[in-house]
Formats: structure tokens, sequence, C-alpha cells
């Protein structure tokens, strides 16, 4: 090594050791040796700055000059000011690490075992410690640590103590630039970690915000989950369902033992180590397949499933940092499946909206848009569909001859369902009505075996058949399990149209029998379907064919049009802010 | 990204970064090399800007599985982005890392994996 480069210091310990070896008196040898000791020690703190060097190079100097049995150091933790136990060299103690010592004065002073005058504190120390003296490390007023010499032949005299306290004064410095570098080392690393998982939880963002499917949101949470925790084991629940596990193999058994506790697990409140979980069947189930961390999918109050994580390959346990970037990658992949659950809900919604849309489209097409223009007869009727389409019906038929079938009719059921039975029931009803003269028996029967052939039992149809002779005003009806027309006479009686039979398409054959009226002129027949009669009051009471009777009776001698009107006004009224359940449909007839 | 054998060794050269979007791609070069009956694999990272947690939870789902079948996961020629990513996670001590490509094929003579 050429001059030019060693350190000045070590230059003048050259130039001082062959001096020391010329002096006899072994005092001054003494003093001269521990100044270059002293020397070599700052020389050698000046290149390091890694804090285990300096501690241990601090111990090897202290045992060197003292030929201390050992020698220890207890550094003070800066957050709980607490002195902790952080290096020794020599002699060891089994019971070094685990010392818990009581938190030290503001300026604690050199002390020795036998010292006429000893602080509690420093006594203490030395008996917990074993050693014979102890040694303040101040940096500047503030407590660093304490240098501790273990026992030797002799006790620690003035000179020792000398030499003690000059080591402790450049110590002190160094080991507290040594924390301080270590510390910005940690805060270094950890800042790096901290981007790193920004940037990786950006990356992720971006990769959610490209509308993916469930399958890549999945795969999306495990690659990053195991990359970030460096596991090589993660099992995704979703659902209640196995739906990825990777690094390993799960038999069809414990498949299903962790489906069956998946519910239990989805409701873990954000993660949890397995280590932690209450003593029992789910910690043993878990832990038997190595996993380790339980994070749940959660966004909101919607539970998706949870992340199973096996244990941090690099050895480490997860620190807080990592919990953060596991909650957080939790929380975008469960508000990714909340997105995509809402979009198919969504779906599902517009699809039921256009089968509705249909069904309506269906049921307007059968009705007639018009009056039927029979000569001498006011007939008029309506239907007005609610928001659920239902599949309330009503037809005017033309007979030839004068003769008219006026029917009304409910089938059961809702939606495209009810909306097709009732377009069949259309078409069968203009089909038999070509055929000539069928009675209406012979038309109920027939569109009986229609629909009971091509229906589930649950699909049926209530109807009211009539043929009217426009010439006579005879009214030849059966009633199918129908609501009873109402026809109330000048007299001011009421009628109910009762005959008939049961429903159609219920049973396989049906007995029915026709009745007969005749309307005469100021006589009010009203046809309805249930949505009229069974509308409910805010206090749940139907309107019943009471409430129907006293419109009627109310607007006795005006035209069907506004009877009509009338009708439908006092059913809304009647149920207020309940509003119409059902479909309404009506039909009525008067002679001119 | 290109995969090309060197003797026995897969080496695989990703371009550019793999992010959360482009794991697939890393995936389906390592599953392909797997089911090609080739378990001694070598990143080559020369052309590689950054790894995402992604890419390396790709690696950790294969690497049990590679070392099982007697293969090992190596890699090579990282930049000092995707060296100090590594280091930060602590990932340079599941797997071994090397200088050059050269040197991470040979090692493969020299140590066997497991």
């Amino acid at each position: 090594m050429s001059s030019d480069t060693t350190p000045a210091s070590y230059r003048y310990q050259e130039a001082l050791a062959p001096l020391a070896r010329r002096i006899d008196d072994p005092k001054v040898q003494k003093k001269l040796s521990e100044v270059l000791a002293l020397l070599d020690f700052n020389s050698t703190l000046n290149r390091s700055l890694e804090l285990p060097e300096i501690l241990d190079l601090v111990l090897f100097v202290a045992m060197g000059e003292t030929r201390a049995a050992w020698a220890g150091l207890l550094l003070r933790d800066g957050e709980t000011k607490r002195l902790v136990p952080s290096a020794r060299r020599g002699r060891g103690d089994e019971r070094w690490a685990s010392l818990d010592l009581p938190e030290p004065p503001a300026e604690p002073t050199i002390s020795g075992v036998g010292d006429p005058s000893v602080s509690d504190w420093a006594k203490s120390v030395l008996t917990l410690t074993g050693s014979a003296l102890l040694v303040p490390l101040v940096k500047s007023t503030r407590l660093v640590g304490v240098l501790l010499f273990g026992d030797r032949g002799e006790p620690y005299g003035e000179d020792d103590r000398l030499f003690a306290e000059s080591l402790c004064v450049t110590a002190a410095a160094s080991i507290d630039n040594g924390r301080i570098y270590k510390e910005l080392q940690t805060l270094n690393r950890k800042l790096s970690l901290k981007v790193y998982q920004l940037d990786s939880l950006f990356d992720i963002a971006r990769e959610l915000n490209r509308s993916p499917d469930i399958q890549r949101v999945r795969e999306v949470l495990m690659t990053n989950a195991m990359g970030h925790v460096l596991t090589t084991r993660a099992v995704l629940l979703h659902d209640g369902k196995v739906a990825e596990q990777r690094g390993f193999t799960l038999s069809p058994e414990e498949r299903a033992r962790l489906e069956r506790v998946s519910r239990e697990l989805s409701e873990i409140p954000e993660d949890q180590k397995v280590s932690e979980l209450p003593e029992g069947a789910l910690r043993d189930l878990l832990s038997g397949l190595e996993l380790d961390t339980v994070v749940a999918l959660r966004s909101g109050e919607s539970s998706h499933g949870a992340l199973l994580l096996g244990a941090r390959a690099a050895g480490k346990s997860l620190a807080e940092e990592d919990r953060d970037f596991l909650r957080s990658l939790a929380s975008q992949a469960a508000a990714a499946l909340d997105n995509l659950r809402l979009t198919r809900e969504w779906i599902e919604k517009q699809k039921i909206e256009k089968e509705m849309a249909l069904a309506r489209e269906i049921q307007a097409r059968l009705l007639p848009d018009s009056e039927p223009g029979i000569e001498g007869w006011d007939i008029a009727g309506i239907n007005i569909p609610c928001l659920t389409v239902g599949g309330d019906y009503f037809d005017y038929v033309p007979r030839g001859d004068d003769r008219h079938w006026l029917v009304i009719a409910d089938v059961s059921g809702k939606g495209t369902g009810a909306a097709l039975l009732m377009a069949s029931v259309h078409a069968a009803l203009h089909a038999l009505a070509g055929i000539g003269d069928i009675s209406l028996e012979g038309l109920t029967e027939r569109l009986n075996e229609i629909v009971y052939s091509s229906t589930e039992v649950n699909r049926y149809v209530t109807a009211f058949f009539s043929t009217l002779d426009a010439k006579t005003g005879e009214l030849v009806y059966l009633n199918a399990g129908h609501c009873y027309p109402l026809l109330l006479r000048t007299s001011g009686d009421v009628e109910r149209l009762v005959k008939g039979g049961a429903v159609v398409g219920m049973l396989e054959e049906l007995t029915v029998g026709a009745g007969k009226t005749k309307l005469e002129q100021g006589d009010l027949l009203v046809l309805y379907t249930d949505g009229l009669s069974e509308t409910t009051n805010p206090a749940g009471e139907e309107f019943e064919d009471t409430g129907i009777i006293e419109v009627m009776r109310s607007c006795r001698g005006k035209a069907s049009r506004e009877i009509m009107a009338r009708l439908v006004s006092g059913v809304r009224l009647y149920a207020a802010e309940a509003g119409l359940a059902d479909d309404l449909t009506l039909m009525v007839v008067q002679r001119n | 990204m290109e995969s090309r054998q060197v003797g026995d060794v897969t080496v695989i050269s990703p371009r550019g970064f793999i992010n959360a979007h482009t794991v697939r791609q890393f995936e389906q070069a390592l599953t392909q090399a797997l089911e090609d009956g080739h378990e001694k694999i070598l990143i080559n990272g020369s052309g590689l800007a950054y790894i995402a947690s992604a890419g390396l939870g790709v690696i950790m789902g294969f690497i049990e599985d590679v070392r099982a079948k007697g293969g090992d996961i190596r890699l090579a020629e990282l930049n000092d982005t995707v060296f100090n990513i590594f280091e930060v996670l602590g990932f340079n001590h599941l797997c071994q890392v090397l200088a050059s490509e050269q040197e991470g094929v040979e090692s493969y003579q020299a140590e066997p994996a497991s």
C-alpha cells in the first residue's frame, strides 16, 4: 500500500509502534498501547458504516485492552427507549438475549461493581447482566446505549475507566451513525417495496378496467398475490367453489372440505393468519394444506369468497406492507367481481324486459282495436295492461245471421308463457268460428282439449263465452270458471251469469252446460276479469262485485264507453296509492 | 416472447414489460416448455424492462412443479430495475440469478437442478 492512500492515522501508528517497543515503563507502554488501539479504532470506524461491524469492533477493542472475559452492548431502542441486548463477544450467557432491563435515567454515569456510590439503576443492570463495569454511550447528551465489561481477574481501575470512556465517545457517534444508516437502508427498502406495490396495484387496476371476464379477474388476483407474497401455493374460493389452485393439487376430498368451509372463510373480516384462527377444524384443515393466510374477497356488503395463500417462500412472515397490498388487491378484485355480477344482472333484467315487451306486443295485437259495430248495440271493451304482462283477453267474433261471440278470458300466469297461451286460445277460437254452427259447449270442449294437451297442468284459462243474437237480444252463454258477469236490469235487480263449468285446460274431460238470458233495452251487462274485482284498497280489502255494481248503478243510461271509463276510474280511486296490481279487462254491453 | 433450446435448456426471452396484461404470454411460454417436456428453464432478461408482481406470481406457481420434475427456473441478464425488484422482495433467494445466458446454461451442467 503506498503512503499516498494509507490513512494518516495508520502512518501515525506505524511511526509510534517502534517507539513503544523502546519504552521500559510498563505504565507508559500500556498507555501507548491504548492510544494506538483508539487510533486504530477510529481509523477503522471511518471506513465502515455497517452496524454489526461497528458493534463487533467496539467489543473486540474493549476486550483487547481490558482483558475482560466478555463485553456486551445494550442499545437503546428508538421507540421504546429501553435498552436492548444487541451484541456480545467473549464468554456467552444463555440469558443474554432475553434480558429485561430497567429504563435508563437521562444521564447515567460510568459505574462499576464495588464503587462507593452506584445508582439503583446501575446496580440493577450490573446484577442482571452479571457485568463488572458499565459505561454509557452518549452522543451529544443523548444516550445511545451502554457498553458492558465482563469480569476479569482484577477490578477495573481509573486507567481502565478512562480508556473505556474514551472508547465510548467515538463508539457512541459511530453506532449512532451506523443506526441512522441502517434505518435509512430499511426505509429505502420499504420505500422501494411500496413503490413496487403501487406500481403493481396500478397495473392491476388497469388490467381489471379492461372489463375482463371472471376467469381473468381470478388469474390477476392469484398471480399478483403469489408474486408479492412469494408463495408457491394458493387457492381461490369463489362463490362457494374452488375456482383456482396453483402450485399444488387438491384431492377431490380436500376440495370438498374447503368448499364446505368457504362461507365461514369469506366472512373473515379482511385478512387473517391461519395460525391466529381459533383452534378447531378450520385451522387444522388449512394448516394441513400448508395454507398460511386467508384474505377475504369482499366489496362493501357483498362477499365473493376468499384467497388462501401458502407460506412465504423467502422465509420471512408477512409484513404489514404485504398485508396492506393483499387487502388492496383483494378489494380491487372484489370490486371487479361486483361489476361483473351487476353487469350479469343487468343483462338478465334486459332480457326479461325484452320478453315482457314481446308479450305485451302479442297481447296488444290479439285484442280488438275497435268496437264491434253491431247494429242496435252499444258495446265497449278495454284492456289495461299492468307492469307485468298477464294473460287477459277479450274478443268479438261475428258469426253471421246477426249473431256474435262476445268473449272474455283470463289465462293463468304472466309473461311470455301466458301471452303465448292466450295467442293459441285466440287462434283456436277464430279457427273454430270458421267451422260453421258450433255450440258453446262444443267450442269450450274443443278449446279444453287444445289447452289441456298443449300446456302444463298449472296453465289454464278462465273464460266467459257468449253468443249474442243482435236481433232478439238473446244471450246464450257458458261460464268456464270465470268471474261472474253482472247484468243490471232496469228493475234494479242484478243477475250473475254463472252457468257453465270448470276452467278450460285443467281437466282432460269437461262437462259444461250453457245458460241463457235476454238483454232488454235499459239492461246493463258488464264482463270483467279479476283484475277489476280483486283490486285492493290500501287496507287490503277487495273491490269485489259489489264495488262494480255500485258504479253500474250510478251511471245508468250513460253510453257504454262512458260507463267503462267510470269503472276504470272507480277502481283506480279505490286502489289509491296501492295501485293496480294486475291487468284490468272489461266489456260493457247495452242495447240501444 | 422468444423461446429456444440451448442444449437441454429452454431459454425464454421476454421483451418489454411483463405486467398484468402481458403476463399471459409469459405463462403460456412456460406452460409450453413444460408440456414439451423441458424442465430446465432459463429466463433471459436482457430484453425485459420491467416485471410486475403478476409475472413473479406465475414463476411462483410453476417452480415447485418444475423442481419436483427435476428441473428449475433460473434467470440471467437482468437489468438493474428488475434485479432491484428481486432484491426488495427477496426473490433472488428463491431463484438463481446468473450474470449471463451462457453462465445460466452452464449452471445447469455444473449443478444440475435438484
